[in-house]
């Protein structure tokens, strides 16, 4: 990325003005434009920090915005506000004494605290789905009335506890009881910023809607939607809708992919419906073509993985050089072990790939499921000593903010990608879409003929999205199960 | 009393190495190599730890040997000419990939612990960083600096030397991932380095030509991934029999190391340069006439340890500094008498002499290095000429390069030819 701004970036930091979308594609710069509008309103525009409220997705994300704007101003200025949703809904009700009156702190529940809390109202099996169901309820801004969901409410409140989307529901609530908070707020946040705008649910969205009097800002891109199924809704539609007069600057050079990975995974996403127009160009040089790889097996599929990233190291042992295993690489550098992420669709084939690593004797770190609010980890400690640098393995989910070198997608198959379960293959496709720009110079698609997950092994054709990818764009390999040697018996039988 | 100790090897739990090298065998092995102390190797990985837990006791401080129970069928079975005390100290060997800068590092360190309740502490600490189940020679993503500092706080006898410190795939120094100084890798903590594995593509007289390495111990082990290999090159020391007596006397240059066996660095895989798979092998001063590119397929290649040592030295010639102990070079008896057989190292012949020359004589250090070459001229001419040359150093080498060995003879066809008949009797 150029030290500069390009021209359009340089307008979306500018336009500042009343109610603005900066539609950033992958790769486009969105969290540097980010950040640079913030420091344009400090530094240019004289606006007092504490003017301003800056809405990251997840902490890591409120963590590096912070991290770039000491590199803009030299420090993070007093009085401005980086946080996440839920971070600064909670901050907001603590500054309110709010629900528990003043003085009365209360803490978030943790998830493995839940089920116990739900003892005697559900059944033990049922939990899940219940706490699932109730989730969704709440991302709707709608309050337990009764039942156990009502039950366990109080049960909270005794505890002095909330969950994770109680939070807007009591901001909520706090801002009708008492329409001065709510004022307060809205008169000392001038200029609201919004990153990831794309995957803001219901309830945040008419949190910070109730916040904005004057200049509100969302940057993201509704091409990366991809947490429909956590209750968010389309939320650059109900912003076009309440705020008529909004103008719209877009992001759309990417720096961060090699060219062939832009085009197939612009070819990909032309597929879909588009809410606002789209348009993605590569800064960077072609590169290499993508690698797109059917295996008889997915432990084959793992396995070829495993040694693919092998290659990639340059080789991570004298015995992986000197036979040959790891085989020449078309590109000659060597790529570090967290310069590689492999990513899947279900946390269900995580294991063949873990494996198959394992048994390379190569460091991996999977990632679990992101906890529902991954920005309110700070109740989590954070591990201490020297952590190693290791492969990474996550799901299209969990990789969303992210990037890396180099990117494997396993399992790109009918039934996986798009996952028949889901009902919302538009965002299947997304999901994809998202994945492969995670890639900045490799990109591996592989899929397997015959899979086993959960218990069944399952045939599968490979997934419809490789087919919208150009023939020129890539290197096919196909790769069969090893031939078994011919039987003793017949050949003896041919004499 | 004189030592000598072997400090890197592998167990069968090791990638590509043999079922073989298990206590018992390694201990029997000992005996007919001659070594006194032997690095256990792997001890982090948990089924080898369990293993050596099971099998091994304290004999000195820091020092253990194999149970009586199971030393005595060992013994029984040793050459009565080989038979001698064996010791084992806590090893392993753990590779280092990570990022430094915008390079990759893959580093090989050795990690020696003295006791098993210091390597405990120490297998636990790796064993939340990163994998150390699936290899005997653990890969972790693990800063060289960070793993020295969980060396160092494991215990305060516990020591960290790095690896055949300039081959070039896995070392502090190698062309392809290392380092040009211990202090790049090592940063703050460089002072506790105090000796680095020569590794067997150099020899003590190449290391000499960087004035840096003045007060850095050389020390030189087999790096063996079958049991024959033991002892290919080896540490020699008079100095008491602990773990404190060995590691001691490699960090003061005090006296009590006396010397490293060494191979022939020729003979090494990594000698000079070239492309294996090319069939191409380059002189230093040819690779630089050719901008480093292979002139077969295009591409650079493979830069050995000579050019490495050559591009970091900072004299012309080699010089021994003060304290810093002797070497010689050996070849293993099983290749010299292939030579003299005329037939590989690993065929049924040369196995059969070999024995017989343990047998008579004493393990194959001694009769490589010690014994009197008119005892060996009786019982092998031919034998006898080869072991003489290579005791002077009068060898024809083709050197190693890019993973391939450098083939090495002692003997010409004339030599062969003329003293064929006596040969003949004796094979």
């Amino acid at each position: 990325m150029p030290d500069h701004l390009n021209p359009a970036q340089q307008t979306a930091v500018e336009a500042v003005d009343g109610p603005v979308i900066i539609v950033a594609g992958p790769g486009t710069g969105k969290t540097r434009t980010f950040a640079h509008r913030v420091a344009y309103l400090i530094q240019d525009q004289h606006v007092p920090p504490e003017r301003i409220l800056a809405v990251t997705f997840t902490r890591s994300a409120a963590a590096e915005m912070k991290a770039r704007l000491t590199g803009l101003l030299g420090k993070v200025p007093d009085g401005l506000w980086v946080e996440t949703y839920h971070a600064a809904a909670l901050r907001m009700l603590r500054e309110q004494g709010y629900p528990f009156g003043p003085g009365v702190d209360f803490s978030l529940i943790a998830d493995e605290d839940k089920p116990r809390l739900l003892d005697g109202l559900v059944p033990r099996k049922e939990a899940a789905e219940f706490l699932d169901d109730l989730r969704q309820k709440k991302q709707r801004l709608e309050w337990p009335e009764a039942g156990p969901a009502s039950e366990y409410q109080k049960r909270l409140a005794a505890r002095r506890q909330l969950d994770f989307d109680d939070l807007f529901l009591y901001a909520m609530r706090l801002f009708e009881e008492r329409p001065e908070a709510a004022a307060t707020y809205r008169d000392r946040f001038t200029h609201i910023v919004i990153d990831e705008f794309q995957d803001t649910s219901f309830a945040q969205y008419r949190f910070a809607r109730s916040l904005a009097s004057h200049h509100l800002c969302v940057i993201g891109d509704p091409d990366q939607a991809i947490y429909g199924f956590a209750g968010s809704f389309r939320a650059f539609e109900a912003f076009k809708t309440d705020f008529p007069n909004h103008r719209v600057c877009r992001l759309s050079e990417n720096y961060r992919s090699q060219g062939v990975i832009v085009q197939a995974a612009s070819q990909v996403i032309a597929r879909s419906s588009a809410q606002l127009p789209r348009q993605l160009t590569a800064r960077l040089a072609n590169g290499l073509p993508l690698a797109i790889a059917r295996y008889g097996t997915d432990r084959q599929e793992a396995e070829m993985i495993a040694r693919k990233i092998e290659t990639l190291l340059g080789g991570s042992s004298h015995f992986a050089i000197d036979s040959g295993w790891a085989q020449a690489d078309d590109e000659r550098r060597a790529y570090g072990l967290g310069d590689m992420a492999v990513l899947y669709r279900l946390h269900a084939q995580a294991r063949a790939i873990a494996d198959a690593i394992e048994r390379a004797g190569l460091p991996y770190r999977c990632y679990g499921k992101p906890a529902p609010a991954e920005d309110l980890e700070s109740v989590i400690a954070d591990d201490t000593g020297p952590r190693g640098e290791a492969i990474n393995l996550m799901t299209l989910h969990r990789a969303k903010g992210l990037e890396f070198p180099v990117v494997f997608i396993a399992g790109c198959e009918e039934g996986l990608l798009p996952y028949e379960r889901s009902d919302d293959p538009e965002e299947e496709r997304r999901l994809f879409f998202v994945g492969m720009t995670r890639a900045k110079q490799r990109l591996f698609l592989s899929s397997a003929a015959k899979r086993f997950l959960f218990g069944k092994t399952r045939h599968a054709e490979p997934s419809p999205y490789l087919s919208d990818i150009q023939n020129e764009l890539r290197q096919m390999e196909e790769v069969q199960a090893p031939r078994k040697p011919p039987e003793r018996g017949t050949q003896q039988s041919l004499f | 009393m004189r030592i000598v100790a072997d400090l890197h090897i592998h167990s069968y739990l090791s990638r590509a190495c043999s079922p073989q090298l298990r206590p018992a065998r390694l201990y029997e092995w000992c005996q007919l190599k001659g070594i006194t102390a032997l690095s256990t190797g792997d001890f982090t990985h948990p089924a080898w730890f369990a293993e050596l837990r099971g099998t091994l006791v304290e004999a000195e401080a820091g020092l253990f040997t194999l149970k009586p129970e199971i030393a005595k069928p060992v013994d029984d079975a040793v050459f009565p000419s080989c038979r001698a005390p064996v010791r084992f100290v806590l090893g392993v060997e753990i590779s280092c990939i990570y990022k430094k800068g915008p390079r990759v590092r893959k580093v090989h360190h050795l990690v020696f612990m003295p006791s098993f309740e210091a390597a405990g502490r120490f297998n636990a600490d790796l064993a939340k960083i990163g994998n150390i189940r699936s290899d005997g020679r653990p890969i972790l993503g693990l800063d060289s600096r960070n793993l020295l500092e969980l060396v160092l706080k494991a215990d305060p006898q516990a020591v960290l030397i790095p690896a055949h410190a300039w081959t070039p795939h896995f070392a502090v120094f190698g062309s392809e991932s290392g380092f040009d100084s211990l202090e790049e890798c090592f940063e703050d903590l460089t002072p506790h380095i105090f000796a680095i594995e020569t590794g067997l593509s150099s020899d003590p007289a190449m290391n000499w030509r960087l004035s840096k390495l003045d007060g850095i111990t050389l020390i030189s082990n087999s790096d063996a991934h079958s049991p024959e290999k033991l002892a290919r090159e080896a540490n020699l020391f008079d100095t008491e029999l602990s773990y404190a007596g060995i590691f001691d006397a490699i960090k003061s240059r005090d006296g009590r190391f006396l010397k490293t066996l060494e191979f022939f660095p020729e003979e090494g895989k990594y000698h000079v340069d070239g492309h294996r798979k090319c069939r191409t092998r380059l002189d230093p001063k040819e690779t630089l006439r050719r901008n480093g590119l292979c002139p077969v397929c295009g591409k650079p290649v493979t830069i050995g340890v000579l050019h490495r040592v050559e591009r970091l030295a900072d004299r012309p010639e080699a010089n021994q500094p003060a304290g810093a102990a002797d070497y010689e070079n050996l070849i293993p008896l099983k290749e010299v008498l292939g030579e003299v057989l005329r037939v590989g190292p690993a065929s049924v012949r040369v196995d059969a002499l070999y024995r017989r020359l343990l047998e008579s004589f004493g393990n194959e250090l001694f009769v490589l290095r010690e014994l009197p070459l008119a005892r060996l001229e009786k019982e092998h001419p031919l034998v006898a000429l080869a072991v003489d040359r290579m005791r002077r150093g009068k060898v024809r080498i083709d050197p190693g390069y890019d993973g391939e060995y450098g083939t090495i003879s002692l003997l010409s066809e004339e030599d062969l030819t003329s003293k064929r008949q006596l040969a003949l009797f004796d094979a």
